[in-house]
């Protein structure tokens, strides 16, 4: 019995999806469960499933297509089963498409080459003892395995260097892999701005190239003029924040937090861990925050018509830059957790964020969220708050300024927390005892063992 | 054979012609191969193979006399140099008769004589009864080799002066050995018969032994010739050889760099300034084949010559004249001949070992060309073997890894070893660079511990200002 996959709604906030891949080809074998497509939603890229077995007889859609949630996609169905019916069907309403071509641009072939065929023609007992090489061998792939494209790691670099948009690439290399000299046949036709307007390079560090060690790098290879198409997950930001600031009564309550002995309190305990270990001030203002909102329950909350719902558990989103945007994975039950687990669970979520794989249930259902600029030097900033949450805290940088102590002037470590509060539910007192809550462990945080 | 018709005929079956001849019938093409003296050609004969026998013996007499700093008790350490000698031509018979079960596996003809080119599709086999018989064939492939160059004022007698080939099969060791020319040939054998105890003297017209080779490996190999009481006249010029006034040898009248005069006497004086190509008696002028200076003119990536059905491939079309590169040749030009295109030689990627003691193995730019082609773009990292682990437990410490890169993508531009077995370690380096890695892959990657090959890692590591070791 023939199918017609529609674009499933793939998270509670999903309105639209772009297929990015087909996993599957046409005529291939489905059971139910198997990943037919890649397809990525406001939030992430996720598996699109086939709720069906059968054989995937037809694309109804372009690789690169953004369709809205319950859109037709493709035909599940017998192998012999006809489905002419169906596609006219659905060419009557405008859905169907004439026969899908992959949407990139193909790679440029090598020359043609005929498969083991000698010049001339052998007598009976000579044969070629060499295979052919298999079809797949020659096909001009662009082929695109997660999202990623096929291309040397010099390319890579070189295009880096130069702003070029590997995408833009046609590859000539082995399987349509983007090589040298494609990058510079890209940069003589003039795609990006001449290297001698560089700097200097004598001093200038190579940046390494490992994704691990990319730091919070919101840079992307957009040159001034250009411009930047929407990604879902911009659409996504935008229509939110819209929605929030102008919807959501917001107030700000900031306090000086002084960092001496949080500072001191995290040294000792990284003493013992390994590198990749290490509680980072993050982690410990986490724990805080999660202690002070369960003595807070009003700013753990949800307004709704009807009541303020106080959530049982404190679980905190952290704010994650991403090249083209922001992610905020949750760490639930941060209550309960000790700064060992918060952390790794951090590290987790936040490179799960970057490699645009969390699944729906790390990045929605929080309670509170917190933002921190600190390593970008921001001394003080306000942030929007997340709905349905009624808070949110940003977090500014240590600063080395001259406190008053004793009633000396003496060198302290300061730390600005603001949060922005939805006064529907938080009113002025409740706010800010809360944030003296919070100040109060960030200043004893020996507290946080207890 | 019932009859003389081939779909292809290789003249020469050197490292060029015997793979053209089994790639071939590997393709599928009825095959015949022609040669006039044996299988293998120079390399197994009278070059490559044979020269490597000898230098493992010079290696072997000389970790011998040192055996005491490795705990070893031995008696007096002498030379059997007739053996010496032997020894080397049992290894190059032995791989020549491994030529010859490969061309009868592969069914290929072997006609032994010299081969003519009497129009294109037609060849004229003379063999050593000068019977002259003719064969047919759609594809004819020229892989005749080089031979040693010979010089003006020093022409080959082959008893006093003499080349390459009477050099690895002299009936005694010499007293003394003067060697014109300090490419790999040359140096090698300044290497081979230095360690032996010949008294060597390395005289090179450029202003630099192995000319090819980054500077700084060239003063490593020169200190060690040195050391080893070589005598070397970089930068000089010969005006004139004679008969050694004392009976045998010769005396060779230098111009050194400094402009002094100077007079060499040797025993022997061993030529080995170069190669040119076999291009004669093979009917080329007739049959209209280019050729210029002395090798055949072939397009580098058909291997086609100037007349169509008739291609050449190997030290015959010119440098680089490295067998591994005649080898690549062949079958890309037996490749396209049988259509597959996608066969090719990386001529920017080829990898050059010289076996002298300590080897030197490199691929891509020195660092002077380097700095040529990027000037301000060009960073380099070296490691030296002496902190390397392996290298100080089996004691050679000598020598080391240098890699140049382009400071802003991290592209390798040449990597440059010298030390003992580099060129087993220069692989890694060819499959990064035809592969587009970068040194920041060839950091990052696990070497063994331990190993030489951990110095590549280590160089690269100090190229990018990380390095551990030193």
């Amino acid at each position: 019995m023939a199918y017609v996959l529609a674009m499933l709604r793939l998270s509670d906030t999903m309105t639209e999806g772009v297929l990015l891949k087909w996993k599957k080809k046409e005529g291939d074998k489905v059971e139910a469960g198997d990943v037919i497509a890649e397809v990525e939603t406001d939030k992430a890229v996720m598996d699109l499933e086939s709720p069906e077995p059968g054989i995937l007889r037809r694309y109804l859609i372009l690789e690169g297509a953004t369709v809205p949630v319950g859109a037709p996609i493709a035909i599940i169905a017998g192998a012999d089963e006809p489905i002419d019916e169906i596609l006219s069907k659905l060419k009557g309403s405008g859905d169907a498409g004439a026969r899908p071509q992959t949407a990139k641009p193909p790679a440029k072939p090598a020359a043609p080459a005929t498969p083991g065929k000698p010049a001339a023609p052998p007598p009976a007992p000579r044969s070629p003892t060499i295979p052919p090489p298999p079809p797949s061998a020659q096909a001009p792939a662009e082929e695109l395995d997660n999202g990623r494209i096929k291309v040397s790691p010099l390319a890579a670099r070189l295009a880096a260097e130069h702003g070029i948009k590997l995408d833009k690439i046609r590859g000539s290399g082995p399987g349509g892999r983007v090589v040298k000299k494609d990058v510079e046949a890209a940069i003589a036709a003039g795609s990006s701005s001449e290297a001698a307007t560089r700097p200097s390079p004598q001093e200038t560090p190579i940046a390494p190239y490992s994704q691990k060690e990319k730091l919070l790098d919101t840079g992307d290879a957009y040159e001034p003029g250009e411009s930047i198409p929407h990604s879902q997950m911009r659409k996504f930001i935008a229509r939110r924040m819209v929605q929030s600031k102008p919807g959501v009564p917001h107030y700000y309550l900031t306090v000086a937090v002084d960092m001496e002995n949080a500072i001191d309190f995290r040294g000792q305990l990284n003493k013992a861990l390994p590198e990749s270990e290490k509680i980072s001030m993050t982690d410990i203002i986490v724990k805080a925050a999660a202690r002070a909102l369960i003595q807070n329950p009003r700013v753990n909350s949800t307004w709704t018509e009807e009541a303020t719902l106080l959530h049982p558990s404190a679980d905190i989103g952290l704010a994650v830059a991403l090249p083209d945007g922001i992610l905020t994975p949750v760490i639930r039950n941060c209550e309960q957790r000790g700064l060992l687990e918060i952390s790794r669970e951090r590290r987790l979520l936040t490179q799960r964020a970057r490699d645009r794989k969390l699944a729906p249930d790390q990045y929605t259902g929080g309670t509170f969220s917190i933002s921190n600029l600190g390593m970008y030097d921001i001394a003080h900033f306000t942030a929007i708050i997340s709905e349905p949450e009624t808070a949110i805290l940003a977090v500014g940088t240590i600063r080395d300024i001259a406190v008053v102590r004793g009633g000396s002037v003496v060198p302290g470590k300061r730390m600005d927390i603001t949060m922005s509060c939805d006064h529907r539910v938080i009113d002025g007192a409740v706010g800010a005892a809360f944030m003296r809550d919070l100040k109060g462990m960030l200043e004893q945080p020996a507290t946080l063992a207890l | 054979m019932a009859d003389n018709q081939y779909d292809l005929i290789v003249i020469g079956a050197g490292p060029g012609g015997y793979p053209a001849a089994i790639r071939g019938a590997q393709r599928g093409l009825k095959t015949a191969i022609v040669e006039r003296e044996s299988l293998g050609g120079i390399c197994l004969n009278w070059g490559c193979i044979p020269t490597k026998a000898l230098l493992k013996s010079a290696e072997f007499y000389d970790h011998a006399r040192h055996a005491a700093d490795y705990g070893v008790t031995t008696g007096e350490i002498g030379l059997d140099w007739p053996k010496v000698i032997k020894r080397s031509r049992q290894v190059s018979d032995r791989l020549t008769k491994g030529i010859g079960a490969l061309m009868k596996k592969h069914k290929i003809d072997v006609i032994q004589g010299t081969g003519v080119i009497e129009k294109p599709g037609r060849v004229v086999v003379t063999n050593a009864e000068r019977q002259a018989v003719a064969y047919t064939a759609k594809h004819i492939v020229i892989a005749t080799g080089g031979r040693p160059r010979e010089l003006k004022g020093m022409e080959f007698d082959r008893r006093t002066i003499i080349s390459s080939r009477e050099a690895m099969v002299l009936d005694q060791k010499p007293a003394s050995l003067a060697i014109v020319g300090a490419g790999a040939i040359g140096i090698e054998f300044a290497s081979f018969y230095a360690t032996m105890g010949t008294k060597v003297t390395v005289i090179e017209a450029l202003p630099q032994i192995l000319p090819i080779e980054d500077p700084e490996v060239a003063t490593v190999v020169r200190k060690q010739l040195e050391k080893q009481g070589v005598d070397i006249h970089e930068g000089a010029k010969v005006n004139r050889t004679v008969p050694s006034a004392e009976g045998s040898g010769v005396s060779i009248g230098i111009t050194t760099a400094k402009g002094e005069a100077v007079n060499v006497q040797a025993e022997k004086l061993l030529v080995a300034a170069g190669v040119v190509g076999n291009i004669e008696n093979l009917g080329l002028e007739a049959l209209g084949v280019r050729t210029d200076r002395g090798f055949i003119v072939a397009d580098r990536t058909s291997y086609a010559t100037s007349v169509p059905g008739v291609y050449a491939i190997g030290d015959v079309i010119g440098p680089p004249l490295l067998a591994h590169v005649a080898t690549k040749e062949a079958i890309a030009c037996i490749d396209r001949i049988t259509g597959h295109h996608e066969s090719y030689v990386n001529y920017d990627n080829i990898p050059g070992c010289t076996y002298c003691l300590p080897q030197v193995a490199s691929v891509g730019l020195t660092e002077p060309k380097a700095q040529e082609k990027y000037p301000d773009f060009v960073k380099v990292g070296r490691f030296p073997f002496r902190a390397s682990g392996r290298a100080l437990a089996s004691g050679d410490w000598d020598g080391f890894v240098k890699v140049v890169i382009h400071s802003r993508t991290g592209e390798i531009l040449g990597v440059h070893m010298v030390g003992a077995e580099v060129t087993e370690l220069i692989p890694e380096i060819v499959m990064a660079r035809e592969m587009e890695l970068t040194v920041h892959e060839l950091h990052s990657m696990i070497h063994a511990h331990p190993t030489l090959a951990e110095a590549v890692m280590e160089a690269a590591a100090d190229a990018l200002g990380e390095a551990i070791h030193i």
